[in-house]
């Protein structure tokens, strides 16, 4: 007994040793991070834009997405550092993680507090949301107020969905910013059976052409999944963060919240595919593929699949498939708050955040960056197709597998003033896309978001259930007459309700401010 | 035996300076413990805490054990222990019995290029990563081109299955790819001690005339005793934890099948995968490592009362 | 006599029952690397490829700068862990099997009680980078983890407590060796067994190792065999999720089926390779010999 005693008051010793230590090291990181973030912002910015030549030397720390070898991002970097120099005076160092891993790292090198200025959002624990909320990034209301270009280059309503409580945390993206989906098929395919695509309007009017695929072609799936995945819902739901208490058709002025899964429009897509899947128009084990959709329509086994359609979507697929696809639009394009999920923002560890926005605004802004970051080196990493029409390509002998520093145009600030990759690709995409985000319908709820933290054991509760029934029955695996109704009930154990109720008290807060 | 050693010196520092090599010794693992193992454990703070970045781990509000109420306020709960308990139970014994088999039979037979590929054999498995060995195990179960329906149950007349969505099947499979893939792990160790246990003590029996069964149960196995417990006591240690790979990769994530795939780890997996809150992560670390210790704690005390020289501590 | 033969028999077929367990899978693995992709989606994988087709291997060797200092990087953090990581271990295995040792429970609880309770991954990465600053040096595929498993220590010990009988070292003690020389001369001598079984386990951590590259280590000059093969596979995961989905994410030309299971075969090769020079080690006899000689 005594024994155990002294043990662990050595262990509560040790604790605390260990605390003293950690946490000096925590406190220099704070620090030296907090104060000067407000007053020299509030210095530099009356100046910043006057004589910008006359600040101090400063070096940006960029982390961006996509794989990429050390030597090429230092490559870039330096000839960023060129361009920036001259007209900041800082420099720049950057650093690119593939998508899976880049969550994790930058959850570490923040954590670490490491150094960091600018950082793209990621697709798990880096989204706007969750930075946002624990306190990994900066808000940038008065930053932005020094960068008037920049603020002037985004829209009210494309500001408004980087707000969370109020504050601004990010800058999105240029790029689409809606989505319509539809049902990407085999180009070759279609044109053998001769099916007329126009009469097609709805996800249910495919399911001649499905059948035509599978009787025409033996041991070709009609439609396939991406590693178990249906690849969009044909709806025009707005998700407003989660699926919990969602705009069921967002086209109509409705802003009462609902169950989506206890929606007629789920239930009639499940039913569908269930029945689908029971005549073999989708893939077998459709919930548990292990390739993606563009695999399998490469090796010849699929006709199409489900997803998102924007302008240069067949190129995109082209490319992915190593065959010509098209697309039968079935939703229209529609724009909600996710559609605006990919953001750059200003990590709390960042020194001087108003050197960072002048980095960031100039990436936005000046295509000669811009092309740089995205695209990499000129001859190096990309060559010119066609210079006239501004379409460029991997130079002689690079190709997609074997570059190292791979192209992600989405992933950079702004995409819409870069070339465009691809020498056969659209040279008007750009245009095309900036027409489709103007005339892409507005949901009610764009710009709303949720601030989730008083239900957060009621969501991880519901994202079990979740996780349990919603693919399946999507790939028609289930019997929707008997899932759904157990699926109902196991989300309701689960506490949907109360995420609902809060989503909807916040919604109308929300929209009343917005009618104010 | 244990009596007297213990009776020789309670003269206490001239005792302490005797052992001063013994110290020595023990100073390099002892500090390395303390810089990688026991700093860090300050982090479990983390799990009591509204984590904040800007904050810092020390500085972030308190909110008492609020971080571990999604493990609890869930029809699941009961499900996902349920779950890891027998998962990991099945595991220890079948384990425990397999490796013992076959390190028995290793040890017993007698050409030593035949021991060689056997052993290099079963530990290729304990090779292969698991996202690896989930697509080998997918060329079995796909249910169009997989190897079972396609090889054995088509041939034989039989009617397809469609593995993925039918549960059933599922905790056997997973017993079997958890046994292939750390077998061979188990064997080394278990093989390590049977090859210490004294000769002699085998070729006294043969002279009395035990076969080889009661050589097994009288020499081979109190000679394994101690790995036996000590391996055991550590797999209840863990015993809320489970292999992430194993029951997330194998079955393809497919939801019809979670009923019986979903642990503990999983559950925090799906439940956490939006917001990623680090403060309700390790708060389940926490929960997992904390049972483990008081049932670790029980085991130990019990072995103690049984057999003094095999408890851990 | 006649029954001896049987059982070994007996033995012999529980044994190949488990090898080929194992082997068949492995077999598929090497066999689908060599398949073409378009044959292993339409006919899945098959034991023996149906038509051979080196392009996985192929498009590897375009990476080959990147694969042989992979394996150079990782050679050399397997051997520098190995040997130091053995070192720890043994000493503080060989130190709890003594006896009598005032504090020895206080000696195994604390290291016991590693087993149980873990910080996770940021407050060690804070601390190893803070306090330590290993980020991108070697060191980081070194310290962090691999190098002292509290499980090979209580290994160690109870061999030691087992197989080395307090009298041996007493004698010696009495002929005046130190203690060190005790262990060196006359312990480590009769204890190649567990020491075979140590250093491979050990090792097997250090050449399976991802995890330290990938959170340490942000400069490709010091990436290990593992971490390029994990990068690759991670880029799989990622599209295979349904966040590439709804994001409508373009990717392109990612490694497919064929490259995984070639990368996966480059993992395991060289430790198919190494491994029967240790199995010498794991033959009984010695212990015998040194007690008795």
């Amino acid at each position: 007994m005594k024994n155990r005693k002294r043990i662990f008051a050595a262990l509560t010793a040790l604790a605390l040793l260990a605390s003293m230590t950690s946490c000096s090291a925590e406190e220099t990181a704070s620090s030296s991070a907090a104060p000067p973030q407000q007053s020299e912002a509030e210095e530099t910015v009356s100046q910043a834009e006057e004589q910008p030549v006359e600040q101090e030397p400063y070096t940006v720390a960029i982390a961006a997405l996509g794989d990429a070898s050390t030597e090429a991002c230092a490559e870039v970097a330096e000839a960023a550092s060129k361009i920036l120099e001259e007209k900041y005076n800082t420099t720049v160092t950057l650093i690119r993680y593939g998508y899976l891993e880049y969550d994790q790292q930058m959850q570490l090198a923040l954590a670490g507090g490491e150094k960091l200025d600018l950082i793209s959002s990621g697709f798990f624990s880096c989204s706007l949301d969750s930075a946002a909320a624990s306190g990994q990034v900066l808000a940038l209301n008065e930053l932005l107020e020094s960068s008037s270009e920049l603020y002037a280059a985004v829209t009210e309503e494309d500001w408004r969905c980087m707000q969370r409580g109020g504050q601004i945390y990010g800058v999105p993206n240029g790029k689409e910013h809606a989505s319509g989906y539809g049902f990407s098929c085999v180009t070759e395919m279609l044109e053998q059976l001769d099916y007329d695509v126009s009469s097609i309007e709805e996800e249910a009017d495919l399911e001649g052409l499905l059948r035509a695929v599978k009787e025409t072609f033996p041991g070709v799936d009609p439609i396939v999944t991406s590693g178990g995945n249906m690849g969009g819902v044909m709806s025009y739901r707005d998700t407003l963060g989660n699926d919990y208490g969602v705009l069921e058709d967002c086209r109509t002025d409705s802003t009462e919240l609902v169950n989506w899964f206890a929606t007629d429009t789920y239930r009639s897509i499940c039913d569908l595919h269930y029945r689908w899947a029971q005549e073999g128009l989708i893939m077998a084990d459709a919930s548990s593929n292990s390739e993606t959709a563009s695999t399998l329509i490469a090796a010849g086994t699929a006709f199409g699949y489900f997803h998102n359609n924007k302008p240069g979507i067949e190129d995109e697929d082209e490319s992915a498939t190593g065959k010509e696809m098209t697309m039968i639009p079935i939703i229209d394009a529609y724009s909600t708050t996710s559609n605006l999920s990919e953001c750059w923002m200003i990590p709390y560890q960042c020194e001087q955040p108003e050197r960072a926005l002048q980095v960031l605004s100039e990436m936005y802004l000046n295509p000669e960056l811009g092309n740089l970051f995205a695209y990499g080196i000129e001859s190096k990493h990309w060559e010119f197709a066609d210079e006239e029409q501004g379409l460029i390509d991997f130079p002689e002998g690079v190709s997609a597998s074997t570059t190292d520093y791979s192209v992600a145009a989405w992933a950079w600030p702004n995409e819409l003033i870069l070339y465009v990759f691809g020498a056969d690709a659209d040279p008007e995409l750009w245009k095309k896309t900036d027409e489709f985000n103007e005339t892409a319908f507005q949901s009610v709820g764009k710009g709303f978001s949720f601030d989730s933290s008083s239900v957060l054991n009621e969501i991880a509760a519901c994202n079990n259930v979740v996780s349990k029934y919603d693919n399946p029955l999507q790939a028609g695996a289930l019997d929707p007459a008997e899932a759904i109704p157990k699926f109902l009930e196991e989300l309701e154990a689960a506490g949907i309700d109360a995420i609902i109720s809060e989503k909807q008290s916040q919604f109308d807060e929300w929209l009343a401010a917005q009618n104010s | 035996m244990n009596k007297t050693k213990k009776g020789i010196g309670r003269s206490g520092p001239v005792k302490i300076l005797r052992y001063w090599p013994a110290y020595l010794m023990l100073l390099p693992g002892f500090v390395y413990l303390l810089i990688n193992n026991y700093i860090p454990m300050a982090g479990i703070v983390i799990a009591f805490k509204n984590f904040n970045y800007q904050l810092g781990m020390w500085k972030s509000p308190w909110t008492g054990f609020s971080n571990f109420e999604f493990l609890f306020r869930t029809s699941d709960a009961w499900l996902i222990t349920r779950n890891t308990l027998l998962y990991n139970l099945t595991f220890i014994v079948l384990g425990t019995v397999l490796a013992i088999l076959v390190s028995v039979s290793l040890n017993e037979i007698r050409s030593s290029a035949a021991k060689k590929v056997y052993q290099t054999s079963v530990l290729i498995p304990y090779l292969i990563s698991m996202v690896i060995a989930s697509f080998l195990v997918n060329g079995f179960l796909n249910s169009r081109t997989g190897f079972l329906n396609k090889g054995i149950l088509e041939p034989l007349g039989m009617e397809a299955v469609s593995w993925y969505s039918e549960p059933q099947y599922w905790p056997f499979i997973l017993v079997i790819v958890y046994l292939w893939k750390n077998l061979g792990y188990q064997v080394l160790l278990y093989y390590a001690a049977l090859i210490s246990i004294d000769r002699e003590y085998y070729e006294a029996a043969v002279i009395d005339g035990a076969g080889r069964w009661k050589q097994f149960l009288h020499i081979t196995l109190p000679g394994l005793k101690t790995t036996i417990i000590t391996l055991t006591l550590l797999a209840v240690g863990r015993i809320f934890y489970s292999d992430f790979g194993l029951f997330y990769q194998i079955p393809m994530d497919s939801g019809v099948l979670l009923d019986v795939t979903n642990t503990i780890d999983l559950y925090v997996y799906h439940g956490l995968m939006e917001s990623n809150n680090i403060g309700m992560s390790s708060a389940a670390g926490v929960y997992q490592s904390m049972v483990g210790f008081v049932l670790v704690l029980l085991a130990n005390f019990c072995v103690r009362r049984l057999d003094r020289d095999s408890a851990l501590f | 006599m006649r029954s001896d033969k049987a059982s070994r028999l007996g033995f012999h077929l529980i044994l190949l029952f488990f090898s080929l367990c194992s082997v068949l899978p492995f077999l598929l693995m090497v066999s689908s690397s060599l398949t073409s992709e378009e044959a292993l989606i339409r006919d899945g994988y098959s034991f023996l490829p149906r038509s051979l087709d080196f392009s996985s291997y192929s498009y590897l060797l375009l990476q080959s700068q990147e694969v042989l200092r992979g394996y150079g990087i990782s050679v050399l953090t397997t051997v520098i862990g190995t040997v130091s990581g053995l070192a720890i271990t043994v000493l503080y295995g060989y130190a709890l099997s003594w006896e009598g040792l005032p504090g020895r429970r206080f000696f195994s609880f604390f290291l016991f009680f590693t087993m149980l309770f873990r910080g996770g991954l940021v407050p060690s990465y804070i601390m190893w980078t803070q306090m330590f600053h290993i980020k991108n040096t070697l060191a980081a595929l070194i310290f962090p983890n691999l190098l002292m498993n509290a499980f090979y220590v209580i290994m160690a010990k109870t061999y030691f407590s087992a197989n080395i009988p307090e009298s041996v070292k007493d004698a010696a003690r009495i002929d005046g060796a130190g203690e060190f020389r005790i262990l060196l001369r006359i312990v480590l001598p009769m204890s190649s067994p567990i020491l075979a079984t140590l250093t491979l386990m050990i090792g097997l951590g250090y050449w399976n190792d991802w995890m330290n590259g990938l959170y340490y280590i942000s400069s490709d000059k010091l990436y290990s065999v593992q971490v390029l093969l994990n990068k690759m596979l991670m880029n799989i995961q990622f599209l295979l999720s349904g966040v590439a989905q709804s994001s409508g994410i373009e990717l392109s030309n990612l490694p497919a089926t064929g490259i995984r299971m070639a990368i996966a075969v480059l993992g395991v090769l060289p430790l198919l390779v190494a491994y029967p020079f240790f199995q010498r080690y794991f033959v009984r006899g010695i212990l015998i010999g040194a007690i008795k000689g």
